[in-house]
């Protein structure tokens, strides 16, 4: 077992009520009923959340009919990173037509509280809120076309069908979350 | 590779740790590869110096943390031929 996030396997989703980029603040409490949601810590800047963010967009396409809802959380320091800054991240969402809310952790005590070190950085949780899957998207960020082990689709597709993941926790590969 | 390309070449590697280093050496993020100074892959004007990972476009479009083999055998073999012929 690698040592990972803070929140661990089977613990509870921790609320958060944070603004969007498309104008719309997001609670955890507003997604309750969803079959899964699941929780990315994410940015613009990371060559590797670039690297996966077409196949995040696919993955909300393919589950969303399925009660699944993807969120996409920045807490990167934006000041030191001005890519991150939250005028650029509704450029990023309009220009990739992200399908899901794409939110700003400003305070970043959200990415503090789960946990999280790396963007891309999966947290999947079940209808009753309980943690099911954490860490990677899949097994290989540069080339979907040589991905063997889709962790986070095989997760979905398990708490879909009432079962358990084969794989419950990868380690994240992604840059680290900058901190203030 | 530059022994494959018959380049016989001194290989520094710096360190980038902080904002000041990353203004200092105009480095837009890791890794950047500089032969004779020159950006393998130049940034444009405007670009954020910062201790952080680098983006690159590969040559079918795909994002990557590095860039690919090609891209730098590419440039190395330019910078080659720039030394034989100095005025082109």
């Amino acid at each position: 077992m690698v040592e990972l996030a803070k929140l661990k396997i089977g613990d509870k989703a921790l609320p958060f009520n944070l603004p969007g980029v498309d104008g719309l603040n997001q609670s955890l409490e507003g997604f309750s009923g969803r079959a899964a949601v699941v929780v990315i810590f994410s940015c613009n800047h990371c060559p590797y959340v670039r690297a996966w963010e077409d196949r995040i967009v696919e993955i909300q396409k393919d589950y969303a009919g399925r009660g699944v809802q993807l969120v996409a959380i920045n807490a990167n320091d934006a000041m030191k990173y001005p890519e991150d800054s939250f005028e650029k991240m509704k450029q990023r969402a309009n220009e990739k037509g992200f399908n899901f809310p794409y939110l700003r952790d400003e305070s970043q005590q959200v990415a503090r509280a789960y946990g999280a070190e790396r963007t891309p950085e999966v947290f999947l949780f079940d209808k009753t809120g309980t943690l099911r899957y954490h860490g990677a998207i899949d097994d290989n960020y540069d080339n979907p076309a040589e991905v063997k082990a889709r962790y986070l689709r095989d997760a979905l597709d398990a708490i879909l069908t009432g079962t358990m993941a084969g794989i419950q926790e990868t380690r994240p590969i992604g840059c680290t979350i900058k901190w203030k | 590779m530059l022994a494959e390309e018959d380049v016989r070449a001194g290989v520094e590697i710096v360190r980038v740790e902080t904002f000041e280093d990353a203004e200092r050496e105009h480095y837009p993020g890791s890794p950047t590869i500089l032969i004779d100074g020159e950006d393998i892959c130049p940034m444009p004007p405007g670009t954020h110096y910062a201790p952080a990972c680098r983006t690159y476009v590969l040559d079918d479009g795909r994002f990557s943390p590095l860039p690919s083999v090609l891209m730098i055998r590419r440039a190395v073999r330019a910078a080659k031929a720039n030394l034989k012929n100095p005025t082109q």
